[in-house]
């Protein structure tokens, strides 16, 4: 009796054990929301998609929206806070002021949203080299990350100074990596060096022009440009002379008839461009257009970065790029649309309107069709003219600046000084987020500053402040700016 | 004398002699007879049962053990004796009672771990939309934050705050379904709540139970006749309390101080809204529950419906809830099978409105009238006179008009719930059984939502007509959305209960494998449909322009969380005094990497009856005493991402192409670590529970140390790293606490009696150690405008909140602030309390419920959230400064982002009287009728704190919104009148 009981007790146990056992294997659950290392590298169309991803950094809220708006442009004498004049912007006002606290909002946005491209950048590279694909599209797409991640980089060191420099994955509990590279800040001069090897990769990797399927990839022409551009930055005139001219010679951009059609969407991808932020409905870049658009009734926006006095008085007479950078309220705008009294401010930025009549348009004002221009022909004319101006090369200065003042119908000019050639960028590149690194890096900061009511420090303004939080974050290793 | 002494010899001779039988009789302690009493002699083994009169004969030798015992009665050894009269004492009523703890029940006086019980009576006093929101107050150590939307369940935090994930719910256990909620089981339907808290009694439920685990057993079909139960209540709802808000006078002032000017605003104004009055209406609430139950010997049912119905204090907003519960228990096979068979119903649908109009009409202002002179929704437009004026030329504020967020929010929901369990109870031998139980939660929900974006278009730009629409083809969007989830466990086990002599031994071992987190939606939206709701479907839309397919058809399905355990318990009690308990759970769960998963549970308590021992056992006073201390390590592995292991994520798309054709883009939104393992927690309990004074008092102390090691945590790494959160085992938390609950209960007479409870709890909580040095520089406690609140410190509360200091007032009536920031308080209340009062006279009853905390710092972060024209409280205006009032209460008027300081910081204590019920049950007049009551209920009725906001009680994770109010959603309170009939 006793021997039964204990079998048939036993039994049991090892038929339920038994039975569950194979159970154990259920703990490998496949993944239903995302996309598993070993999947996602099994699929080379995937390549294409991570380096997508990078791009699709670039319309993001904390990229090019209100924050870059703020810290670019209603920072400079080109443009004011506007909105109304009770309204904030959480600290557009401050900006407005010179008053750079470290703990705004807008340096914080600005420092984690390039940072997050870089990010996505180095992840993009890393697995690019892992992937089995054809090799000439490898090669593409690596230049294309690559030009991405100077961009951001570029973006970094205008703002800031020197800052950490990421170029690989880090594993997270490799603490000492962490603190040695992502906590610590490079010198500005090696953050560009940085920059510069990445454009050169680039132009090395990037084809001339791309197919009409493929059309808002960097191309060649980009990188030279964007390198050309860092080399004016450092004030290294014979490189920024030399990489302009390679764009101007390589026969792809040239100027478009008509100034104002350059920032519509007639525009888009045209001649003149030579690097833009596609957007189109329903894939936009968030915000943009509502930060600007003008404010009251009709509610077009929140109306912020409104064109500054200053600058509307600076235009010579008969110059058309006033009106086309400038709206003037009230007036009847390019597509008929009535700019009528009920809005709250007197100008508006017109390179950032959208028209509902007349362009894409869905209604959805937080996301438009509007492309931002990052890098145009009419730019690297400018930085050809200041680099052989710079070289003592004044006749092909005087020969750029000419094309331009062509372009829109004013005089030429027959003798250059360097204030002309410093008010011919302002008036070409108006409320384009240019403004505020163009002053500080020619030394105008001060006066020009002055002439708009507002005090720049010399010594402090000339950077940002690193955002507070990071230098919490990081255990107080990242070095603040002086006088911060 | 000579011839008694022959006779008592004769008789004792006789005595000692062969069957000899002995009779008596057995009482209780009031001197009525007892029948149906078992009495058994151990020496000759026979057994009889005394009959009508309390009279038994028993064959038994003059010396021989008896043993007299009746459930419900204490059991006594007796040695037979001539004419015995037996007098057997009522056990305490709780001490019989049975608890069930995990796999199995216990009595309550053998428990050594620390449970509190809830029973049915005690939840119908309190009614509320959830039984879990009824337990409030009644238990040592859980702490309930109640929410007042239509329909949502309150959230539960059981002894402090051991883990800091937002997941901090603890595990339900219906019946033997794990569950995350009660989802639609009605409060009528529920026999007990048993909530589990200490670790020597969670480690048997491994992962799943380390924020405690609630187990709730519902009513089950008694053997007899059917039983019936009725019960309706009725009410109304109300705001507990507001804040005074500025008048329109006040509110000109302040912001034209703020803008610097004299006379932007009107100081006249004519018009002077309330909007919270705009939005807000009496709320009612009517619940109907019905019940029959009834069984023999082989079989019994439970069969219950009832119907809820809600309109919110929100404007429009509804919540009505039908369930349906069937539980049958059949046996079969000579009593050798028993099948239990569970299953809940409850189909819920409602209209839901935006609650971010709460939030709007705090902020929107005063001298914006509801509608303007055209009819349409007035918005934030003012004029050069300085009133508002839809003609005007400024927009004032970015504030929607709220009454038009409510009217325009066309939300409706519906969802269909089915829970329930079968099991087999199978005796294998006298001593053995084995039990399978298999319980699953079905839901299917859908919803959809209508937006007039023409309608809001028009209101927001009111001097425009409808044919300046710039979209014709997006007049309004329809989106559709369903989802679902299938959630179950299996638990499979084999009990051993053995009793030899006065050792007392039950022993289980079994298995258990869930799956969770098991649902997906699909949700499309489509333009352009008619304007009545009966044609709200996406194949009515007019318009047929395909648009990026990603933002008009999303379709994703959860990863399922898969986990497999293996556990044993050894219960032993020797002599029904000491008692003692060893058990270990082996688990493992998919969320971590393969060598990271599987972890051991142990756990081990013991228990002394001090009562039962000689020295007390005729003690007057103490009538039971028990000591008891436990260990446990309780592991966590919710909370995290269902994989970890990196993963990459789509929809991060862009435009390229001459026609701008959106392509596919990927990214990888986190990083992982690849260590990521269990959270452990271990905790040492120490407790009494006693009875004194006649069994009117009684109470239980609790002392525990609880550890909470290698926490998991979302930890924010620099975006260059991860710009997603990566989860980590990040530190150590500890939480030390008290626990003391009492009752006392006396019948005067037979017309008056009454009880006094009341528990009061302790915690101390603490980040004691951090070992992920990004987790050490966190901040937290965000105001959605660039502003922090909260800082990990190592050595502090966690949660608590790291601000500038007020110094003074500068020479423009700003606030000076120190330079550093300092620990202003954690969110986590040191101590939380309940008491509860109820009398009975004659048939009317009346119950007091009441609950508060103290220690805790509430952030009020509404007031420091402006951008320019918004409204401001009252108590703004009453004493702010001014050149020639330098020491005021209040800063000068201004529009500038506030800095993170104590002034916004305020003591977040609350007492708050839950529940007052006065019932009357009616003579029996009606012999059908067993009992009819007919009761009134206040559901918080009062609050008494000196937050100056809506309400103390935030809920949200330690590191997020916990603690900060940012939203303005007033606490109801409720009255309602309802009558219970037992047929």
């Amino acid at each position: 009796m006793k021997n039964t009981r204990y079998s048939l007790i036993i039994s049991v146990i090892v038929i339920t054990l038994f039975s569950f056992s194979s159970c154990e294997s259920d703990l490998n659950v496949e993944p239903n929301d995302a996309q598993s290392e070993l999947d996602f590298l099994n699929n080379p169309d995937n390549a294409v998609q991570l380096v997508n991803g990078v791009y699709n950094k670039l319309l993001d809220y904390n990229m090019y929206s209100f924050s870059w708006i703020g810290v670019t442009s209603i920072t400079s004498d080109d443009a004011d806070k506007g909105s109304s004049p009770g309204d904030t912007g959480s600290d557009k006002n401050k900006l407005d002021n010179l008053d750079f606290q470290s703990n705004l909002i807008s340096f914080n946005d600005t420092w984690n949203g390039r940072f997050d491209g870089v990010y996505r950048a180095n992840n993009a590279i890393y697995y690019l080299n892992q992937l089995d694909i054809d090799s000439a599209l490898k090669t593409r797409l690596i230049g294309e990350t690559k030009f991405l991640r100077a961009l951001f980089y570029f973006d970094l060191v205008r703002c800031f100074g020197g800052v950490p420099l990421v170029t690989e994955k880090i594993d997270i509990n490799d603490i000492e990596t962490v603190n040695n590279v992502v906590y610590k800040r490079k010198t500005k001069q090696e953050t560009y060096h940085q920059i510069e090897l990445d454009l050169l990769d680039a132009i090395d990797k990037l084809p001339v022009q791309n197919s009409p399927d493929n059309v808002g990839r960097a191309t060649k022409g980009a990188a030279q440009a964007m390198l050309a551009k860092a080399y004016l930055y450092q004030e290294k005139w014979q490189e920024a002379f030399d990489m302009s001219g390679n764009v101007i010679s390589s026969g792809q951009y040239s100027l478009m008839l008509n100034y104002a059609d350059v920032w519509k969407e007639i525009g888009e991808n045209k001649s003149e461009s030579i690097f833009e932020v596609q957007a189109t409905l329903g894939k936009g870049i968030r915000d943009y257009t509502n930060v600007q658009g003008p404010r009251g009734t009709p509610d077009l926006g929140w109306g912020f970065n409104t064109p500054s006095l200053t600058l509307a008085n600076s235009y010579e007479v008969g110059d058309i790029r006033k009106t086309a950078a400038i709206m003037f309220v009230p007036s009847v705008l390019w597509d008929g649309f009535v700019a009528p009294v009920t809005w709250n401010n007197p100008r508006y930025n017109y390179k950032a309107y959208q028209s509902s009549i007349s362009e894409s348009w869905n209604g959805d004002k937080g996301e438009t069709a509007k492309n931002l221009r990052v890098l145009k022909y009419s730019d690297i004319v400018l930085i050809r003219a200041e680099a052989a101006f710079k070289l003592g090369n004044v006749s092909e200065a005087i020969s750029k600046i000419n094309l331009i003042r062509n372009r829109v119908g004013l005089p030429i000019r027959t003798s250059l000084t360097l204030q002309q050639l410093y008010n011919e960028r302002r008036w070409e590149m108006a409320m384009e987020h240019d403004r505020w690194f163009d002053i500080v890096r020619t030394g105008q900061a001060q006066a020009a500053m002055a002439a708009d009511g507002k005090t720049f420090t010399i010594g402090i303004n000339e950077l940002f402040p690193i955002p507070q939080d990071q230098i919490i974050q990081s255990g107080n290793r990242l070095s603040q700016n002086p006088g911060y | 004398m000579k011839k008694s002494i022959f006779l008592y010899l004769f008789l004792l001779l006789s005595g000692i002699g062969f069957s000899q039988t002995f009779s008596g009789k057995i009482k209780d302690k009031t001197g009525s007879a007892l029948v149906g009493v078992n009495i058994f002699n151990a020496n000759n083994q026979s057994n009889v049962i005394s009959d009508l009169d309390g009279t038994f004969i028993i064959k038994a030798n003059l010396g021989d053990n008896l043993s007299f015992s009746m459930i419900g009665f204490a059991t006594k050894n007796l040695i037979a004796s001539l004419n015995m009269i037996v007098v057997l004492e009522e056990e305490a009523k709780n001490l019989t009672d049975v608890v069930v703890v995990g796999y199995g029940t216990k009595k309550v006086g053998s428990i050594t771990g620390s449970v509190s019980q809830i029973k049915s009576e005690d939840l119908l006093k309190n009614p509320a939309q959830s039984a879990i929101q009824s337990i409030q107050g009644k238990a040592a150590g859980v702490n309930i934050v109640a929410n007042d939307e239509p329909g949502a369940s309150p959230t539960i935090l059981i002894r402090g705050l051991g883990t800091i994930l937002s997941s901090s719910t603890p595990l339900y256990v219906i019946d033997g379904v794990e569950a995350n909620g009660i989802n639609g089981l009605s409060a009528n339907d529920i026999a007990a709540i048993d909530i589990l808290k200490d670790a020597s009694s969670l480690a048997i439920y491994g992962q799943k139970g380390s924020n405690g685990v609630v187990l709730i057993t519902t009513k089950k079909g008694k053997n007899g006749e059917i039983k019936v139960n009725m019960d309706t209540y009725l009410g109304q709802k109300f705001i507990q309390r507001t804040v005074k808000m500025a008048d329109s006078y006040r509110y000109a002032y302040y912001n034209n101080v703020a803008r610097g000017s004299s006379n932007f605003y009107n100081l006249n104004q004519p018009v002077n809204t309330n909007w919270l009055n705009e939005i807000t209406t009496v709320g009612e609430v009517n619940n109907n529950s019905f019940s029959f139950s009834g069984g023999n010997e082989t079989a019994n049912y439970y069969f219950g419906a009832s119907n809820y119905n809600e309109k919110g204090i929100l404007t429009g907003s509804e919540y009505k809830r039908n369930n349906i519960i069937s539980k049958n228990e059949f046996k079969a096979l000579n009593d050798k099978v028993k099948i239990t068979q569970f299953l809940n119903i409850s189909s819920v649908n409602g209209v839901s409105k935006p609650l971010s109009a709460f939030t709007s009409a705090y902020k929107q202002s005063p001298i914006m009238p509801v509608y303007n002179p055209n009819g349409r929704f007035a918005a934030p437009i003012i004029n050069s006179l300085g009133y508002n004026d839809m003609t005007g030329i400024e927009r004032y504020n970015n504030v929607s008009n709220p009454a038009a967020d409510l009217y325009y929010a066309n939300n409706k929901f519906k969802s269909l719930t089915l829970f329930g369990s079968i099991g087999a109870e199978v005796k294998l031998l006298s001593d053995l059984k084995f039990n399978s139980n298999f319980g699953a939660t079905f839901d299917w929900s859908k919803s959809f939502s209508y937006n007039a974006n023409r309608e809001i278009w028009l209101y927001q730009n009111p001097t425009n007509s409808e044919l300046d629409f710039p979209t014709p083809d997006r007049i309004n969007s329809l989106s559709q959305n369903r989802s679902d989830s299938y959630e179950w466990n299996w638990d499979n086990y084999i009990t051993y209960k053995k009793k030899f002599g006065k050792h007392d031994f039950t022993i289980i071992s079994g298995m258990s494998r869930t799956t969770t987190r098991n649902s997906e939606y699909l949700s499309a939206t489509r333009y352009n449909v008619p304007e009545q709701n009966n044609y709200w479907y996406l194949n009515f839309s007019s318009n047929n322009v395909s648009i990026d397919p990603n933002s008009v058809v999303s379709n994703a399905h959860s990863t399922p969380i898969v986990s497999l355990a293996y556990f044993g318990r050894v219960e032993y009690e020797f002599n029904d005094k000491y008692l003692l308990s060893a058990s270990l759970r082996r688990e493992g769960i998919s969320n971590f990497q393969a060598n990271k998963r599987w972890d051991n549970f142990p756990a081990l308590s013991a228990g002394w009856i001090i009562s039962k021992e000689d020295f007390l056992s005729s003690n007057k006073t103490i009538h039971f005493l028990k000591v008891r201390a436990g260990y446990g390590v309780v592991g966590n592995g919710k909370g995290t991402p269902s994989v970890n292991n990196v993963l990459f994520s789509s929809g991060n798309n862009y435009s390229f192409g001459n026609n701008s054709q959106i392509n596919p883009g990927s990214i990888i939104p986190y990083q992982i670590d690849p260590n990521l393992t269990w959270e452990k927690m271990k905790e040492i309990d120490f407790g009494l529970d006693f009875r004194l004074v006649n069994n009117n008092l009684s109470g239980s102390i609790d002392v525990y140390n609880r550890k909470t090691d290698k926490i998991i945590l979302p930890v924010e790494y620099p975006n260059v790293l991860s710009p997603g959160a990566v989860y980590v085992n990040a530190g150590e938390v500890t939480n030390k606490g008290f626990e003391l609950s009492l009752n006392w209960k006396k019948e005067i007479n037979k017309n008056w009696s009454y009880n006094i409870g009341g528990n009061i709890s302790l915690n101390d909580n603490k980040l004691s150690k951090v070992y992920n040095s990004f987790f050490k520089n966190l901040i937290g406690g965000s105001l959605n405008n660039g502003v922090s609140t909260k800082q990990v410190r190592e050595g502090e509360a966690l949660g608590s909140f790291y601000v500038y200091e007020v110094k003074g007032y500068d020479s423009d009536g700003r606030f000076i602030l120190s330079s550093e920031k300092v620990n202003a308080g954690s969110y986590l209340p040191k101590y939380t309390y309940g008491l509860n009062i109820g009398v009975n006279y004659k048939r009317m009853d009346l119950t007091i419920f009441s609950y508060g905390v103290g220690g805790n710092k509430v952030y009020n972060g509404k007031k420091a959230q402006r951008f320019g024209g918004e409204n401001i409280e009252s108590s703004s205006l009453e004493n702010f400064w001014l050149p020639s009032n330098t020491n005021a209460s209040n800063p000068k008027p201004s529009n500038d982002v506030p800095q993170p300081s104590t002034y916004f910081v305020e003591d977040g204590s609350y007492f708050r009287i839950n529940n007052i019920t006065f019932g009357y049950t009616l003579p029996k007049i009606i012999k059908r009728i067993d009992k009819l009551r007919i009761y009134a209920t206040a559901l918080n009725p009062f609050i008494f704190t000196k937050y100056s906001g809506y309400s103390p009680e935030i809920s949200g994770s330690a590191l997020g919104g916990a603690g900060v109010e940012l939203d303005a959603y007033p606490t109801n309170k409720t009255y309602l009148i309802g009558l219970n009939i037992n047929l």
